[in-house]
């Protein structure tokens, strides 16, 4: 079982802080509204015991964004949030320039451009962090259960999966997003070992 | 150079850990409080504190309302939010408060350059 000390866990929560924060800002100016963000919470595990628990928490499907890392770690990254708010998200990105029949046509596209920059915050923060590149394929748009969501764009069940929440805002209305990022051991204990080494030259 | 005291507000204990170490690295001599969030950090109040550096996103009370707070109790101290927040509505806030606004991540030269408003 994978062991994070306070300090990983504290520093992981911050550098994911800072990428919700900074995706956050492009996102407001994309929908013209101020965006409130939670703190996030993060979990570790394995990827099969995340879909479940996922699952439990949220009894409805999901849609989201996948993209898949490459470079300094190997994994997915994915954002998701309950299918019924996606449309939701789509309106305050087009206001009112789409007609409502237009919308469900315009949701795979704009989802798409939602997770491009807010994935591509937290990967950039991380590769940032690590000081090497990640590489990060374009986006997927999935739908589906947890069960589903998860074992997108792998086969490798022993992947695990470093799982925040964060709550998202907008002023009329709160939204529940996940952010996850999934890894392999290899990948995860490096990253560990690279907080490691910048918490000690503090 | 007199010494100086710093509040620095921040729920990362990592975060509180980089800040500290620009200050002290730059003036050893000034005294550095440490808050873990909003309410802890108004337990402070008594103290004489010349310069806040604190966090926007914090269990409990954020850190608008902490400044807000501060800046009535502490007039003519500095203060300055650094936060990871950095959409255009929350620096306006901190611009009509009259406080300072930085953006995370936290480098040397953003704490500097915190630290030059009281040096």
């Amino acid at each position: 079982m994978l062991e994070i000390s306070e300090l990983q866990r504290d520093y992981i929560t911050e550098i994911l802080n800072i990428s919700m924060g900074s995706a956050a800002s492009v996102l407001s100016e994309m929908v013209n509204e101020a965006v409130s963000l939670s703190i996030p919470e993060i979990d570790f595990l394995p990827r099969c015991d995340a879909a479940h628990k996922f699952d439990q928490i949220n009894t409805v499907k999901m849609s989201g964004v996948t993209q898949r890392m490459s470079g300094a770690i190997s994994g997915d990254a994915l954002l998701i949030f309950p299918e019924e708010k996606t449309l939701t998200i789509v309106r305050a990105l087009l206001g009112d320039t789409v007609p409502v029949e237009s919308l469900t046509e315009m949701e795979q596209e704009a989802m798409c451009e939602i997770g491009n920059i807010i994935l591509n915050s937290v990967v950039s923060s991380v590769a940032d962090i690590l000081k090497r590149e990640i590489v990060s394929s374009l986006p997927h748009f999935i739908k589906g259960t947890g069960k589903e969501v998860f074992s997108v764009e792998s086969n490798n069940h022993d992947d695990l999966v470093m799982f925040l929440k964060v709550d998202f805002g907008l002023e009329s209305q709160s939204i529940n997003g996940y952010v996850t990022l999934m890894l392999n051991v290899d990948s995860l204990h490096d990253f560990l070992s690279q907080l490691d080494a910048q918490i000690n030259a503090i | 150079m007199s010494e100086k005291t710093v509040l620095i507000v921040d729920d990362s204990r990592v975060s509180r850990m980089l800040i500290k170490s620009v200050v002290v690295d730059r003036h050893p001599d000034w005294a550095i409080l440490e808050s873990g969030s909003g309410d802890e950090a108004l337990t402070h109040s008594d103290e004489d504190i010349d310069l806040m550096i604190i966090d926007f996103n914090m269990p409990g009370m954020d850190g608008m309302t902490l400044a807000e707070k501060m800046k009535s109790l502490y007039p003519s101290a500095y203060i300055s939010m650094l936060t990871a927040n950095v959409q255009e509505s929350t620096q306006q806030r901190a611009d009509s408060l009259g406080i300072g606004f930085e953006k995370k991540p936290i480098t040397e030269d953003k704490i500097a350059g915190i630290m030059s408003q009281i040096e």
